[in-house]
């Protein structure tokens, strides 16, 4: 009887294990929209493991462009998305406005205030919750080499993805993260209109995959066609009165209509 | 015997004399000390305040005793769970000083004797804040308070001086024992009312227990039970309290709040399993009881498609900590049963702030835009694929216009202010400088004009901000603003700022 229920449970283990390489291709990654980047990753992120994100430069702290590129990401996959972020932290907030224009829908997202002690710890916890597409975290510290292990089991064992974001200047040791990346800044250029240098509404950006478990680093600079084309409603605007109307007489050189990106 | 505020303003004292109290005040109302009703209505109060926590005792003739261990957290701290116990008395009319401190005897003698209404002492600072206290403070009989006053000790900083062998041969054991059980080197049991609930089940253990698969299995058993009969009646739990009855007769409890009325029993169980690593189970667990304090008629699920009735979504304010939630919206949208449940299931966890979706507000200044909610805000399109839409598609705020303008991911939690950059001659800024260095901008789109919610916040009245999205020449973007239109003073200083990064 207990050789039975033995073998019952190592062939429910299997089975788990199996599962991953029979599912879909969209089961198994995260597209990123991105052409190049899904191509070389074969697919997009992989899901069910943790990928860590740095900003650069003025951004370092704040991360809004990494936090940017997970929205989108996210936007494309189905599913709950739970934030973690540090309790009273007063560096900086997430916004409603901006995840929405990232295309990350309100109703997917539950956001969790953890006290930074428990925070990798909420983590784990959250991942190993059945049903949750991805978690992501605000880290205010490095993360050690056995909190990494710990947070990776628990995405493989529940196929739930996780998101880590540096948000501190302290230098990073190496951990079982799968991926590591830096989004970065890059010049997009305005387009020059009589004496203003309006600029595209979509940003350009560098990416670079500092670290990944059995692959080489890459990096790619994005420029701004990689989202649709979009107007700048800039008639709207000044139909309206965003524009400051005492000044408007002096701005002679100034054009209306749509730019195209 | 006691005097209410009113007759206290006229000079009128607690133990005077009645004569003397007439002459003071002629037409002063008396009532007859009535100790069976005062008892019974001590009673009473202590019934209605298992609102703050399961382990409620009276303590007559004035006092009650609140267990707080494992709920401050659900009133933010333990100084606002003070205020809050105060704030919630004096609604029904009581004045009363508190004390929270790490021993029951500390916190008995600093609500009767400290300077203030309200105390909270820190974990392990009992012994500095009871040693200015009177001796009369420990709970001692009149007895043996005076022949400590005979000998010179009034403070229990003096008391606690004196050899502890000589004070034994002169006053026995009790002034020690009183001192030990404030001071918290001696546990005291105090003797905690069972609450009337509905439902209850308990167990009673043959050996006790220790460990927490062995704790777990019980609660397994006492989740079994009252799920049982909580189906059999159509009802759901949405407050239940879990008590442990230790060998040493002391008691330990658990409360988890649910965000819908539960009878499901795994579920129950899940949530009381969390939080088992909470309980001390010190020489071992000999009985434990699993009550039902707040139930709700449960509505029944239809179909099985993996959707709650969204009418059900809604948090315990008391176990959130977040405002009471507005009533739903007719169209409110449907979360998946698994966020509910992992949402009620964090809530319950120590150590945790808040959990929460974000709501559009009608504000008009980004940092004011948004707020935490308990469920996420209605919204009448599917979900987007991309940031970029064309103009046609319905790219709305929440109150319904059309957003023109981008907004960054995160902000600065406060603006950071700037010094005042370089315009060009069309107004957009040229030059600015960012954490010591000077930064020239490439390109500029703005400004979007930002009138402040007058009709909300009365200091917002003409208050006017301009908004300028600013990239770099290494191809950052900023966002920037300018507090006022440049022009008047009434719309603002013009000092400027940088709000957040795209």
């Amino acid at each position: 009887m207990k050789n039975g229920t033995e073998m019952a449970r190592l062939r429910d283990s299997v089975a788990r294990i199996e599962q991953r390489y029979r599912k879909s291709f969209a089961a198994l990654y995260l597209e990123t929209g991105l052409p190049c980047v899904d191509e070389a990753l074969r697919g997009g992120l992989r899901r069910g493991v943790v990928h860590e994100f740095l900003g650069a430069g003025y951004d370092r702290v704040l991360c809004a462009r990494p936090t940017h590129f997970i929205a989108r990401v996210l936007a494309r996959a189905t599913g709950p998305v739970i934030w973690i972020v540090p309790a009273a932290s007063g560096q900086g907030t997430l916004t409603l406005a901006g995840l929405e224009t990232a295309g990350l829908a309100s109703e997917r997202l539950l956001c969790v205030e953890a006290e930074p002690a428990r925070l990798v710890g909420t983590m784990e916890d959250v991942l190993r919750t059945p049903g949750v597409t991805a978690v992501v975290a605000d880290l205010t510290g490095p993360l050690s080499l056995t909190a990494s292990r710990r947070l990776h089991l628990a995405a493989e064992h529940a196929a739930a993805t996780g998101f880590l974001l540096h948000r501190h200047d302290r230098p990073l040791s190496p951990n079982a993260c799968w991926t590591r990346w830096r989004v970065g800044a890059a010049p997009s250029g305005p387009v020059i209109l009589g004496r203003r240098a309006l600029l595209p509404f979509a940003e350009a950006f560098s990416l670079s995959l500092l670290r990944r478990r059995g692959g080489e680093a890459l990096s790619w600079r994005i420029g701004t066609d990689h989202a649709a084309p979009s107007a700048l409603p800039l008639a709207a605007a000044l139909a309206h009165d965003t524009l400051a109307q005492g000044a408007s007489s002096q701005r002679s050189g100034l054009a209306t209509g749509a730019v195209w990106a | 015997m006691a005097v209410n505020r009113a007759a206290r303003a006229y000079g009128v004292q607690k133990g005077q004399f009645l004569a003397m109290a007439r002459s003071l005040v002629p037409d002063l109302v008396t009532h007859p000390e009535t100790p069976g009703r005062d008892a019974r209505s001590l009673q009473k109060l202590a019934e209605w305040c298992r609102c703050f926590s399961p382990l409620v005792a009276a303590d007559p003739p004035d006092g009650l005793w609140i267990d707080s261990t494992g709920c401050a957290h659900l009133f933010g701290g333990e100084a606002s769970m003070l205020e809050t116990v105060r704030a919630r008395l004096a609604e029904r009319g009581h004045e009363i000083r508190a004390a929270l401190a790490d021993t029951a005897g500390a916190a008995h003698a600093l609500a009767r004797h400290g300077d203030r209404e309200l105390t909270c002492v820190p974990p392990g600072k009992t012994g500095q804040a009871l040693a200015d206290l009177p001796v009369a403070a420990l709970r001692l009989a009149p007895d043996i308070r005076t022949g400590l006053g005979l000998m010179g000790i009034t403070r229990v900083a003096d008391l606690c001086a004196v050899p502890r062998a000589s004070l034994a041969r002169r006053f026995g054991m009790a002034p020690l024992s009183r001192l030990d059980q404030a001071l918290g080197r001696e546990k005291e049991a105090l003797c905690f009312d069972r609450p009337v609930a509905a439902l209850h089940a308990r167990r009673v253990l043959l050996e006790p227990i220790g460990t927490a698969e062995s704790l777990l299995h019980v609660v397994g058993v006492l989740c079994d039970d009252i799920a049982s009969r909580l189906q059999k009646a159509g009802q759901g739990a949405r407050r239940l309290d879990l008590l442990c009855q230790r060998v040493d007769d002391a008691t330990q409890a658990i409360r988890v709040g649910t965000s819908e009325p539960v009878n499901d029993p795994v579920r129950l169980c899940r949530l009381l399993q969390e939080r088992i690593e909470t309980i001390d189970p010190g020489f071992g667990i000999e009985a434990m009881s699993l009550h039902v304090d707040h139930a709700e008629p449960r509505q029944p699920v239809t179909g099985t498609s993996g959707l709650t009735p969204s009418g059900l979504v809604s948090s315990d304010p008391a176990s959130s900590g977040l405002a009471p939630a507005s009533p739903a919206a007719p169209e409110a949208p449907r979360m998946p049963a698994m966020l509910v449940e992992l949402a009620e299931r964090l809530r319950n966890r120590p150590g945790l702030r808040g959990i929460y979706h974000l709501a559009a507000t009608d504000s008009p200044f980004p940092e004011q835009a948004q707020k935490p909610a308990d469920r996420p805000a209605r919204r009448a399109a599917g979900p987007c694929a991309s940031r970029f839409r064309s103009p046609g598609s319905d790219d709305t705020a929440g109150d319904g216009f059309p957003r023109l303008w981008p907004r960054p991911v995160r902000l600065f939690a406060a603006p950071c202010a700037i010094a005042p950059p370089v315009l060009a001659e069309d107004d957009s800024p040229r030059r600015f400088v960012w954490q010591g260095q000077m930064l020239r901008i490439r390109g500029a789109n703005g400004p979007e004009r930002l009138h402040g919610a007058w009709w909300q916040h009365p200091a917002q009245a003409g208050a006017i901000r301009d908004y300028w999205i600013v990239e770099t020449e290494a191809g950052d973007r900023f966002w920037l603003f300018r507090r006022g239109d440049g022009q008047n003073a009434w719309s603002g200083d013009g000092a400027w700022f940088v709000h957040g990064l795209f």
